[in-house]
């Protein structure tokens, strides 16, 4: 375990240290002190003890005249019984008999000295001051020589200070070694504690940083039942709630994504910033075709950035009725408030969009949403609610095609009727107009063409009934078993004569080998019958159309070749639609009723054939239609 | 710069992003109702004009108010001056626009006819230029904003070419003098809402890089000195 040491540990450390020390501290002070006086006091009652003693035995000789041999025992006792111990003995008129230190005869009256100023009236007397004589602090004890009434003089000892000092210095020393010895084991000791206490709450702060870090995994161990313990244990248990929610946000979050993503409308959504919230794939194809960036690396970019359509941008930042601070505050109003303005925010725009896959008529529908509140600028009490606006691009490419188509029916069919049916009026006009004396001969040309256009009316409106029939799929059609060759052949039988008239080179194929099919011979019948027709229709004179058939892996194929006009690339994709004719069909003499290739697309369908159109300009035209088996 | 500065010169961009493609909404405008010789359309062109022209005062009087007020440095100080300039150039493009619409008002299917695909095609690449000189400056994209400058060549090389084929028609009759001026006319405006495209995308430029690409050897020339 690498051991980073915290302040914790440091301040568990030093408070435990600290406290040690001071008591430590404390107690060798009151000891050593304690000690001292102790010693002083023992020094001066041994002092007084060996005055005493001394008292005693130059009791009977005190006198000047035998200073000599007091002076002498002074310096002996002085000198050999005690080191540092100096003996005076003084007069009870201050003149000193003696002394171990200094010549007796040279010094002055001690009667001045507080000491013996004590002794000689109190029997004994101490002081502490300083000695001229020696030039030292010194302690001195005297005893009185002699009794209350017979004063003699005085004994004094005394010890320098400095000796007494460097007899407790030993002591002294001892203590602050111990003391020392002490502090220092006090200082493991406190650092071990420190170490075992700050310990679990390293680990606890460890955990909830990895937890704050995003790794859900981290666990505390947890030993023993003390707060400390109890904090981990709660931390865990947090630990796991948050990896719950997280889990389920999580889930929540990749569930919306994929649909949103998966949503074949472009969704944009803006707050009220006009900066982007969310945007799916498909409206980054409509919009951002040449930009291939995901879709994260839009949000936060303003909506001008991303949608290059100042219609859209409108459609995106101004909202209908939005209210000009855009901050609704209860959510309850929040929720009215979206209700309402749903309705009366949302705004259309169709436009077109040119895409990948070319040009796209996209219908752009926005409107307010509610966005949760930005955290850094929303205040925790008001659980304020933004209102963002969203887009939502639907690509109606195929839907307006198809109105188109139908708006074109409506429009051909009625003027297709018409034709035929304004050549009958004008007919039956001059029919009413002329006399009975009239030509009999202008009579039948008028009857036949009346004859004509309604015949093609009939055929105009069978063929839009079969249509429906084929479109609604109300029709039953049976399957039966048929073969290719006869179908071809009753073909041919049928169209012989209009082959013939227009002198077209009419040949037709078919193999040795069983080409049966089970299909609907009627609707199989119409497909060729129309694709024929048109063959016919628009192969020149003297051209040529081949009819065939050939087995194919899982189908039969049927064959018109014809040596036409051709259809251009352009209209390939539009001869299927009802009344849509190519400009030469329209213009030429050989008009039919632009509804044969309508007809076949869900005849095929309803058989399940699949078609396929090969053709060029001048050269001609082949039609496969290709029948399951 | 302060918080309020920064969201300031934010909604500035994003207002003059917004003007912009107002106005690339207006050119496309313009050239259908040339195209299509549309008279309804071109009279929402000159309406929305005045959108454009209130637009680039208040954005001006903006970039102005910010200069005075916080005295911006650096890359701020260039994207008020790209602003400033770019609101200008689209100003004219607006302009061009209406010009082109005032020509669609009286113009007729057939004069266009002999002009029609290659005015098609000049409206096409303009457009593209302007779109793509416009997302440059929203995404302030360098690369995007160069891709412009090779189109303008293709547009003048475009407007040549019409110019050549009125001369010859010219020469060869004397009648339809009216369309053949119209025509040149609406070319003529295509032409300079190419060059302030290629202005807009200098702009670009000199927003993203602080250098000036405009009259390349004067440029090249300062550097020198």
């Amino acid at each position: 375990m690498a051991l980073r040491l915290g302040r914790y540990f440091w301040k568990l450390f030093l408070a435990n240290a600290l406290v040690m020390a001071v008591v430590l501290a404390v107690s060798v002070w009151v000891i050593v002190s304690q000690l001292d006086q102790f010693r002083q006091e023992e020094l001066s009652r041994h002092l007084f003890a060996q005055a005493s003693a001394l008292e005693v035995a130059v009791r009977d000789r005190f006198d000047l005249a035998r200073a000599a041999d007091l002076n002498a025992l002074a310096k002996q006792v002085g000198s050999t019984e005690h080191e540092g111990v100096r003996v005076t003995f003084v007069l009870a008129d201050g003149t000193v008999l003696g002394d171990s230190e200094a010549n007796a005869a040279e010094m002055e009256s001690h009667a001045d000295r507080p000491e013996i100023q004590q002794a000689l009236a109190a029997g004994s007397g101490e002081s502490v001051r300083w000695s001229h004589t020696v030039a030292k602090y010194m302690d001195y004890v005297a005893v009185r020589v002699g009794s209350g009434d017979n004063t003699l003089g005085v004994v004094r000892l005394s010890m320098a200070v400095e000796s007494i000092a460097a007899l407790s210095k030993r002591a002294r020393r001892l203590a602050v070694t111990m003391a020392g010895v002490s502090v220092l084991a006090a200082a493991l000791l406190a650092c071990a504690l420190a170490l075992l206490w700050s310990r679990p709450i390293r680990l606890l702060t460890e955990a909830a940083r990895s937890i704050s870090g995003g790794d859900l995994s981290a666990r505390v161990e947890v030993v023993g039942t003390d707060e400390v313990a109890a904090l981990g244990r709660s931390l865990n248990e947090m630990r796991e709630k948050l990896s719950t929610h997280v889990d389920t946000i999580d889930r929540q979050r990749r569930t919306l994504d994929s649909l949103v993503s998966q949503l074949r409308e472009g969704v944009v959504v803006a707050d009220a910033a006009g900066r982007i919230v969310l945007v799916n794939a498909e409206a980054i194809g409509m919009l951002q075709p040449t930009q291939a960036s995901s879709e994260e690396s839009y949000v936060g970019k303003s909506v001008e950035q991303f949608l290059p359509h100042h219609k859209l941008q409108n459609l995106l930042c101004e909202s209908a009725g939005r209210t000009s601070s855009g901050e609704v505050t209860s959510p309850a109003q929040a929720v009215n408030e979206t209700k309402r303005s749903f309705e009366e925010s949302t705004q259309e725009v169709e436009l077109r969009l040119s895409t990948a896959t070319g040009d796209r008529t996209v219908l752009a529908r926005a409107f307010d949403v509610r966005l949760p509140a930005d955290e850094a600028t929303s205040s925790s009490e008001t659980a304020a609610a933004q209102v963002g606006r969203a887009l939502l691009l639907t690509d109606i490419t195929e839907l307006s095609k198809v109105m188109q188509v139908k708006a074109d029916l409506a429009a051909n069919a009625s003027h297709e009727l018409r034709t035929p049916l304004s050549a009958i009026r004008a007919a039956v006009d001059t029919l009413h107009s002329i006399d009975g004396k009239a030509d009999a001969d202008q009579i039948a040309q008028l009857i036949d063409v009346v004859d004509r256009h309604s015949g093609r009316m009939e055929a105009m409106i069978g063929d839009l009934l079969e249509l429906s029939r084929l479109e609604s799929g109300t029709g039953r059609f049976d399957a039966v078993r048929v073969s290719g060759a006869t179908v071809l052949k009753e073909c041919q039988e049928s169209f012989a004569s209009a082959v013939a008239a227009k002198k077209i080179s009419w040949t037709i194929s078919t193999p040795t080998e069983d080409v049966s099919i089970t299909t609907s011979a009627a609707l199989l019948g119409i497909i060729l019958r129309n694709l024929i027709e048109n063959a016919i229709r628009f192969t020149p004179t003297g051209g040529e159309i081949k009819l065939s058939v050939r087995k194919e892996e899982n189908a039969v194929a049927f064959e018109v070749t014809d040596t036409g006009c051709g259809i251009a690339r352009v209209d390939q994709d539009r001869i299927f639609e009802r009344f849509y004719q190519v400009e030469q069909a329209r213009s030429g003499p050989n008009r039919g009723t632009g509804l044969g290739l309508s007809i076949v697309r869900p005849a095929a369908a309803a058989i399940g054939a699949r078609i396929e159109l090969e053709s060029a300009i001048g050269v001609g035209t082949r039609m496969t239609i290709h029948v399951p088996r | 710069m302060t918080t309020h500065f920064v969201n300031l010169l934010e909604d500035l961009r994003r207002r003059s992003a917004r003007m912009a493609s107002l106005v690339e909404d207006i050119v496309q405008e313009a050239c259908e109702s040339v195209l299509d010789a549309n008279e309804s359309l071109a009279e929402r062109v000159i309406e929305r004009d005045n959108d454009v022209d209130t637009e680039e005062v208040v954005v001006e009087s903006e970039v102005i108010r910010l200069m005075a007020l916080y005295q911006p440095v650096g890359s701020d100080l260039r994207l008020l001056c790209a602003i400033l300039k770019i609101n200008n150039d689209l100003e004219r493009i607006a302009d061009c626009a209406v010009n082109m619409a005032e020509r669609a008002r009286h113009m007729n299917r057939q004069a266009m006819s002999p002009q029609r695909d290659v005015i098609t095609e000049m409206g096409l690449s303009v457009r593209d230029m302007l779109r793509n000189a416009i997302q440059a400056f929203a995404t302030e994209d360098v690369e995007i904003a160069q891709s412009t400058f090779a189109r303008d060549q293709h547009v003048d090389a475009l407007y040549e070419k019409i110019i050549k084929q009125i001369v010859v028609e010219g020469a060869a009759s004397s009648n339809g003098m009216a369309e053949r001026l119209d025509v040149l006319s609406v070319a003529k405006n295509l032409e300079r809402i190419a060059d302030h495209a290629t202005n807009i995308a200098e702009d670009v430029i000199f927003l993203a890089t602080g250098e000036i690409v405009r009259h390349g050897d004067v440029a090249a020339k300062m550097k020198q000195d």
